[in-house]
């Protein structure tokens, strides 16, 4: 075959049309570069750094399934996590040097994600304490090797998703709330009793700064992702394991002293989201949140100070999200292999790939 | 909702690790090739050929210009943009090259990046746009439907017909965008004759080819053409323009809302679904699956295809008649069903894996 993959990827995003509605028709526009996971169809799993005219800049195999990616401050390099219950993570530089291949300690597991300390020195791992049923932070240094060296309470179960708010102090975390053991791999051992929160802890001490749980009727709600959007506003998808016959409001937000919100959407949105939200991620200006639901292959845009739904776009099995550089635009990723950039307004242009898009994508620059 | 969610389940489950017995036998070649054989070629051959007569046409009028050559000229965008339509639900293959795809249609604008370019250019009258060869490396909302929809049809598009001296420019820019329109067409029906390289990896994909590893992969894209190509037409052209009410209406979110070709280009894009579903091997997967279903999944969008044909006003105030607001929404139910029920059985019968995402559970 005389077409390399590299041609053909680029022939590929040639199409960007599509993508992107200023930057396509740009000639002096530099294409933002986006990280993610995924599957090829021949079932073999990698994450890789890519942007939308060229395809992959850079791609590294995992040995399984991975989850999400995080940047590390500085932009020298992102880290992709295996998808619970793995154990590795890996540090891929920008440059050419190797990745970096870590694992979690041998009684720990991985939940998929992590971030970084503003100062980008210290990575913090969300990571299940399976034995004995609690969440915990993992602490790496990633100036040596990510060796760990340290751990924090998750406060809380099943800590999924977490970010750094603002001040570079505070910590928060969605804990999903949901026990598991990967003796019996990802089966859900406590659906009656949960207790899902949104957590905040002080990064230098671990102590607990403040924990919200939902109204007892909503305690299968479990919170599994989040943003911080402007003004630290902390905005959490949810995933329904109570009965289907509910509606319960999947989105919320929250700002340190207040009350969580949740918020309902339209009736008809609700029903065909399929009580599930895979991701969420704030817009370049943090005033614009999206949420995927790839269930009901929806992905919803959020009015963050208004706290008000906006609207939907349709994108089967789409869960991915990044931000671009524009305001209100987003980078959609979605398993059956489209990437697309979708506008607030619910406009979508989106390009074919051969690859089955993981449930969370990033902006790396 | 929990029947609903229950047989999605089993669906789902059923794609992930089931084996029916109708998917070993599915013929997964035979798909690509019909595809290719009854729907891409004579689709993109078709489209060539209007793209011929159109350079023609703005060539006549631009030489000879007259009320008569502006209505030929017109007509023969409305027959391009139709081909067009058929085929414009193909996201793979030559036409993903070199940009092609944006090029010929730059759509959709939310931004109206191409009307602010298309504008700056006739201000300043920029010659490179006048030149097919100079046209091709300038931005691609110059290059396409949009812009050559915008050059006929919008204010002042009349004096083409007078051939006034500063008309002139105007029509040579119209000229290079046609005969652009044309070359990329038939660069696209190149890229899929015999022995080209892409038609090779489509028919006979192996396990070392970059696009598809195998005879699956090939049947999943032309899958994705058939689901996207009718969420295209309900979420994107239909959906966004109409909005929840007349008041959040957005018509000039529509496509080619200048020409009044907004409906046609529906029905184009429903006709190209329907004939991949009818003469590209899907409806024989989903009778096998399920005898019966292909013909609900092409009721339906024939339904959709007479109730868009029969719209005989401009999208801009289609979005204010409240009664065909309401035919539309129903119509827009409908497709989603067709989508649903095509896609599922057609998922199921060739054995095609989903829920990536959905089935994760994380």
């Amino acid at each position: 075959m005389q077409l390399d993959r590299r041609a053909f990827l680029a022939s590929l995003a040639g199409t960007a049309c599509v993508l992107a509605v200023p930057k396509s028709v740009s000639a002096a526009f530099k294409p933002e570069r986006f990280a993610s996971a995924r599957m090829d169809d021949r079932g073999i799993y990698s994450a890789a750094l890519f942007d939308l005219e060229r395809g992959d800049l850079r791609a590294v195999e995992l040995p399984t399934r991975g989850h999400d990616i995080a940047l590390r401050p500085g932009g020298s390099e992102w880290v992709a996590f295996a998808r619970r219950p793995g154990r590795f993570g890996v540090a891929v530089p920008m440059d050419k040097r190797p990745p970096v291949w870590f694992e979690s300690k041998p009684d720990r597991h991985f939940f998929g994600h992590g971030v970084f300390s503003a100062d980008g020195r210290l990575l913090y791992t969300t990571e299940n304490d399976y034995d004995h049923g609690r969440g915990v932070i993992g602490v790496r240094d990633a100036t040596g090797g990510y060796k760990q060296v340290g751990e924090l309470d998750g406060h809380g179960i099943g800590p999924h998703d977490l970010a750094l708010l603002s001040d570079g102090r505070t910590l928060v975390i969605a804990n999903g709330g949901i026990l598991t053991h990967p003796d019996s791999y990802r089966e859900e051992l406590n659906l009656n009793t949960m207790q899902p929160s949104v957590a905040y802890a002080d990064l230098e001490t671990g102590d607990i700064l403040e924990e919200h749980k939902l109204a007892p009727a909503l305690h299968q709600l479990s919170i599994r992702h989040l943003a911080v959007a402007q003004n630290d506003t902390v905005v959490f998808g949810c995933q329904y394991h109570g009965t289907d016959e509910d509606m319960p409001p999947l989105i919320g937000f929250h700002r340190r002293g207040e009350k969580p919100v949740t918020v309902q959407m339209p009736s008809t949105t609700q029903a065909a989201m399929q009580n599930y939200i895979g991701s969420v991620t704030a817009d370049a200006a943090g005033t614009i949140v999206a949420a995927s639901a790839p269930r009901g292959g929806l992905i919803t845009y959020w009015d963050v100070r208004a706290r008000r739904f906006l609207g939907t776009c349709g994108l089967g099995d789409g869960c991915g999200l990044a931000p671009t550089h524009h305001s209100a635009s987003f980078l959609l990723t979605s398993g059956e292999g489209w990437l697309a950039t979708g506008e607030v307004d619910g406009t979508m242009s989106r390009q074919s790939s051969s690859y089955h898009w993981d449930n969370h994508a990033i902006l790396v620059a | 909702m929990t029947i609903l969610r229950s047989l999605w389940l089993v669906l789902a489950l059923a794609l992930i690790f089931g084996a029916s017995p109708a998917q070993a036998e599915t013929d997964q070649s035979a798909i690509a090739k019909d595809a290719l054989i009854n729907v891409i070629r004579p689709g993109y051959a078709a489209f060539a050929d209007a793209t011929t007569a159109l350079d023609g046409r703005v060539q006549t009028l631009c030489d000879e210009p007259s009320p008569e050559a502006l209505d030929a000229a017109k007509k023969a965008f409305a027959e391009a943009v139709k081909k067009w339509s058929r085929v414009e639900i193909f996201r793979f293959g030559p036409v993903n090259r070199h940009r092609r795809y944006d090029r010929l249609f730059f759509w959709p604008d939310p931004k109206r990046i191409g009307l602010r370019q298309v504008q700056k250019a006739l201000a300043d009258r920029d010659e490179s746009v006048t030149l097919a060869d100079t046209l091709a490396d300038k931005s691609v909302a110059l290059q396409g439907f949009p812009a050559l929809e915008y050059l006929l049809y919008s204010d002042g598009a009349e004096k083409l017909a007078d051939g006034a001296p500063e008309i002139g420019f105007r029509c040579s820019f119209a000229r290079s965008v046609a005969t652009n329109i044309g070359r990329i067409a038939h660069a696209v029906t190149e890229g899929w004759r015999d022995g080209a390289d892409f038609t090779k990896t489509f028919l006979s994909p192996g396990p070392e080819d970059p696009l598809y590893h195998s005879p699956k992969d090939v049947t999943l894209e032309l899958f994705k053409a058939f689901s996207s190509g009718i969420e295209l037409v309900r979420d994107q052209k239909l959906g966004k323009p109409l909005g929840t009410s007349p008041e959040t209406a957005r018509p000039k979110l529509a496509a080619l809302w200048r020409s009044d070709l907004t409906f046609p280009n529906m029905v184009g894009n429903l006709e190209g679904v329907r004939t991949l579903f009818d003469k590209g091997g899907f409806s024989h997967v989903v009778a096998e699956e399920s005898p019966g279903v292909e013909d609900s999944v092409l009721f339906d969008i024939n339904r959709a295809i007479k109730i868009l044909s029969a719209v005989d006003q401009p999208i801009t105030e289609v979005v204010n008649d409240e009664a065909l607001r309401t035919k539309l929404e129903a119509l827009r139910v409908a497709l989603k069903s067709a989508r649903d029920t095509g896609s599922s059985m057609i998922a199921r019968g060739a054995g095609l894996s989903f829920g990536f995402n959905a089935l994760d559970g994380d």
